[in-house]
């Protein structure tokens, strides 16, 4: 028992030590998202400015194909902008995809061990030191939040569309109303959670 | 320690999405399961796989459960405070599935359309991953996330296990099919079938209408066709129209859109036209995943005749709805039903084919039909075995299915009412229907013109007239009982009798008597009804009283005094007056061309498969409603010679029964009947009054022992018991009888001219 137990703790280590990096990257990720959004915000309200004007009765009338081409030009921004979020998108599936990874590995140690470890051990709470069960139930609570996450900000990419300005404008605000969501410091109580269990051996 | 009950409650809220299931230490250890491993969990409904976690605070005996992955059958609500035994968890094996095909429900239409499929599949695998599914469980997205998908249903999995399998990043997952929330919560309703008795046919011509262009389209297509797909149901209230669309939406598994007038009407300008585009717009998106019917109950209130009451918003309404009409057939598979029961208010150009081509005409059951509707609604109750349904179909004329439904209700509820004692075996029998007949009035009765209540008179309550009455129930009683004889001798019932004589000689008595005996409809009318200041309203009423009759039949309509409400064309020289135009109205009724195309009832067709051997008692039934099928006009007058010739031919009133003034015999019977409640003295010898009052008529008669009673309290003060036979001789010098010998003559002179001519 007491080498199972060692097993896992070895593996939460190695878990611990490669979530907190997630960790970061993923703040850095998340921040990296609102300037992006923000100018995709401007330039839809450009578009809007652009197609409300009337254009035969101004004195840029004169000039036949302006219009054509600052719309083209503003597409061609929006599409770039497009672009770097994708690029964003794609760095929150690969940070998903690591810590799914981790979390499965740890479960599957668990799993090879559990006959050994026995059901009291991963009950055996104590007074500074959380279960192996919280500890694990913690590692899936991690996991379920980086896919939500990744999932919403996909959904949130998909909707965006030169269609409805509207909603382009809207952005930032969306965005924000995500966030409050998954402000929540469910990855930071499950690093305590595991230094904690780590330390109290 | 094995079949400790758990007590379920309501999950973490931090668990929702999470498959997990919360367990008490002593359960895990039974279980025999490592944290994390899935288990089925049997519930009421269905069954939910779960992980298996330990509860938080380490308690025993609790079971906290979260239904993200469950069998359809399973409802949040059904599991409140339920108790499970440990014997309904079972471990299964972890294992990884390779692929899956599932179903998507998306939130909404607008969804469906806008997502490409390969978006929605990455969506999926997403959603998918890491959860333990089975064949045939349904998934629920958590509802704290913001997708479009709501619930995901595993079709089928590969390896093909019962056991769980684990979804996994290598996986691959297929759609199948996608539908909206609407349509998937349709599809999963509870999909009894509602019976519908008596009315097959009409169910056969709906579901060919809703079915056959929806299971091949590509014939007809190839044929060219444009599919007939508007129904009018026409028919008396509470005869089953609704119920017939109802029920055949559930056969045929199709999506019934429900629209009536009062909830389209809206208050502003132009809101009523808004509110009907938008059902017409929903009705063609839910056409496109399957079969759809929009019903329109109770058209004739939101497509009256245009231009009829200078009404401007509803004439919008009804050139917005015909044009929506013609924008049905075009895309989309909605089949368009609507019922009324006053077809001609109905704007006339909703009736032309494009529109409602076909018309289908749902009248008052006849007997056969009653009788399967009491079998069908008789079926789940128990009754016993003296409740005898012919009998019962036979007495409930002029009842349509909703009064059927009430009666028998009404019937539960007087067993239930009267057999409180044992209310685990109670049965319905034959007595508390008869209550509940007296209780429960057919529906089509309650407006009817000429409903009068007569107090039921037995045919010993009139004396003498032997051969009248015989002659009276051979007319009327006689077909009803007797009904192949009838048909064997070739006969069909009278259609109308003739009762003449002196007044005061039991004409309305004897038809009393008849309504009493026989269990038809009576329709009694006199002037008061008939006559009103409106030119033409006179002759409408009398239709509209042949009409009632004519569905309610077998029915009997009684004209008392009918001289006075007809006049003769060949007596008074004067042409147009009121009772000439009822005249002939009378005359058209009883032998006229033919019946209204609305007033059709029963069903004509009868197709090659159906025909089975009928036993005795049915066919008995069939003969009976051939026989009656029509209704039977009694009239009662003093004047035969003032009524019109045309009225006295056979064929309309063909029996002419001459009702006399009673002789020796018939006045001994009278007195003795009269004298029944009036108490005699020993020397009254009512054989000697019955000699003394010659040409006295019944009326006469009893006046005369009334009179002697009357006389026999004014002698003694009012401590009289009995009545001598001198007060009878004394009232015999005051009572003069009514008629006299040349009125006698009259009758006799009608009655030979009418046995030579």
């Amino acid at each position: 028992m007491a080498a199972a137990a060692a097993v896992m703790a070895a593996a939460l280590r190695e878990w611990a030590a490669v979530a907190a990096r997630q960790e970061a990257a993923r703040r850095e990720a998340l921040a990296s998202w609102e300037p992006l959004l923000v100018s995709l915000a401007g330039l839809a309200e450009q578009l809007r400015a652009a197609r409300r004007l009337a254009w035969g009765s101004s004195p840029l009338g004169a000039f036949g194909e302006l219009r054509e081409r600052l719309w083209r030009k503003q597409r061609g921004a929006a599409e770039a902008l497009l672009e770097q979020l994708g690029r964003r998108r794609e760095e929150l599936r690969a940070l998903r995809d690591a810590v799914g990874t981790g979390a499965a590995s740890v479960l599957r140690v668990y799993e090879e061990n559990a006959a050994e470890l026995g059901l009291a051990e991963t009950l055996r709470r104590g007074a500074r030191r959380p279960s192996l069960a919280d500890v694990l139930e913690g590692l899936q609570d991690v996991e379920r939040y980086y896919r939500h996450l990744y999932l919403e900000s996909k959904l949130l990419l998909l909707s965006i569309s030169c269609d409805s300005l509207e909603d382009m404008e809207a952005l930032p605000q969306a965005w924000k109303r995500i966030l409050e969501r998954y402000e929540e410091d469910t990855v930071q109580d499950v690093l305590f959670k595991v230094s904690l269990y780590l330390d109290n051996q | 320690m094995e079949a400790v009950p758990l007590r379920l409650l309501p999950p973490e809220p931090g668990d929702e999405g999470t498959q997990r299931c919360r367990l008490g230490p002593a359960a895990l250890s039974f279980l025999g399961a490592p944290l994390g491993a899935p288990l089925r969990i049997s519930v009421p409904g269905g069954s939910c796989l779960c992980t298996a976690w330990p509860r938080a605070d380490l308690a025993d005996g609790y079971l906290q459960l979260d239904l993200a992955c469950r069998t359809a059958g399973v409802a949040a609500a059904a599991l409140r405070g339920l108790t499970l035994s440990l014997g309904r968890l079972q471990l299964l094996p972890r294992g990884r599935l390779k692929k899956a095909t599932v179903n998507v429900v998306v939130k909404s239409s607008a969804l469906r359309k806008s997502m490409p499929r390969a978006v929605l599949q990455e969506m999926i695998r997403d959603l998918l991953r890491n959860v333990y599914v089975s064949h045939h469980y349904v998934v629920t997205v958590a509802p704290d996330l913001e997708t479009p998908v709501v619930h995901i249903e595993m079709l089928s999995v590969d390896p093909l296990t019962e056991e769980a399998g684990l979804i996994t990043p290598q996986t691959s997952v297929k759609i199948k099919e996608v539908f909206t929330l609407e349509r998937y919560r349709h599809l999963s309703e509870d999909t009894g079938n509602i019976s519908v008795a008596g009315l097959d046919d009409v169910r056969r011509t709906l579901k060919e209408m809703i079915d056959l262009p929806f299971r091949f389209p590509k014939t007809f297509k190839k044929l060219g066709l444009s599919v007939p797909n508007g129904v009018l149901l026409i028919g008396p209230p509470g005869v089953g129209k609704t119920l017939m669309v109802k029920a055949v939406a559930k056969e045929v598994g199709a999506y019934l859109l429900c629209i009536s007038g009062p909830a389209l009407y809206g208050s502003r300008p132009g809101e009523s036209e808004e509110n009907l585009q938008r059902v017409f717009e929903k009705g063609r998106e839910m056409s496109h995943e399957g079969p759809t019917i929009l019903f329109i109950d109770e058209i004739d209130s939101l497509c009256p005749k245009r231009g009829s009451s200078n009404n401007a918003p509803e004439d919008r309404i009804v050139a917005q709805m015909l044009t929506l009409l013609d924008g049905v057939g075009s895309e989309g598979k909605m089949v368009l039903m609507a019922a009324t029961n006053r077809p001609d208010a109905l704007d006339p150009a909703l009736r032309r084919s494009g529109r409602f081509d076909r018309e289908v005409i749902i009248g008052t059951p006849t007997l056969m039909q009653r009788r399967s509707i009491l079998q069908l609604l008789t079926s789940s109750m128990p009754i016993s075995a003296d409740v005898d349904l012919i009998k019962m179909s036979e007495i409930t004329a002029a009842y349509v299915g909703a009064d059927l439904t009430a009666l028998c209700r009404e019937a539960a509820m007087h067993a239930m009412c009267h057999s409180s004692l044992d209310s685990t075996e109670m049965v319905i029998n034959m007595a508390n229907f008869q209550e509940a007949f007296k209780k429960i009035q057919p529906s089509s009765f309650r407006s009817v013109i000429g409903l009068k209540e007569c107090k039921p008179v037995t045919w010993e309550q009139i004396g003498g007239l032997e051969d009248v009455k015989l002659k009276l129930k051979q007319c009327i009683e006689w077909p009803m009982k007797f009904p192949q004889a009838f048909a064997r001798m070739g006969l069909s019932r009278p259609k109308g009798v003739l009762l003449y004589g002196p007044s005061g000689c039991a004409k309305t008595k004897l038809v009393r008597a008849v309504a009493t005996s026989c269990h038809c409809s009576f329709l009694s009318v006199s002037g008061a009804d008939l006559f009103s200041p409106y030119v033409g309203d006179s002759e409408k009423i009398l239709s509209q009283v042949f009409c009632q009759a004519r569905a309610s039949t077998p029915a009997i309509i009684f004209l008392d005094e009918i001289d006075s409400i007809l006049g003769s064309r060949s007596h008074h020289k004067t042409g147009h007056g009121v009772s000439e135009r009822v005249l002939s109205v009378l005359l058209n009724e009883l032998d006229g061309i033919g019946l209204k195309v609305t007033e059709r009832r029963g069903n004509k067709l009868q197709l090659e498969g159906q025909c089975q051997d009928l036993s005795d008692e049915e066919r008995q039934l069939e003969f009976q409603e051939t026989l009656n099928k029509d209704f039977m006009v009694v009239a009662a007058t003093n004047r035969p010679d003032m009524l019109d010739d045309a009225l006295l031919r056979p064929g309309r009133l063909d029996r002419v029964i001459y009702i006399p003034p009673p002789d020796l015999k018939g006045r001994l019977s009278i007195l003795k009947i009269c004298t029944e409640k009036i108490p005699l003295d020993s020397d009254v010898a009512l054989q000697d009054i019955a000699v003394l009052t010659d040409l006295f008529s019944g009326a006469d008669t009893e006046n005369l022992c009334k009179e002697a009673a009357l006389l026999a309290l004014q002698e003694n003060g009012l401590e009289a018991t009995t009545v001598k036979h001198e007060h009878f001789v004394k009232s015999l010098r005051t009572v003069k009888p009514s008629l006299s010998t040349k009125d006698l003559e009259f009758y006799e002179k009608f009655y030979n001219q009418e046995l030579t001519s």
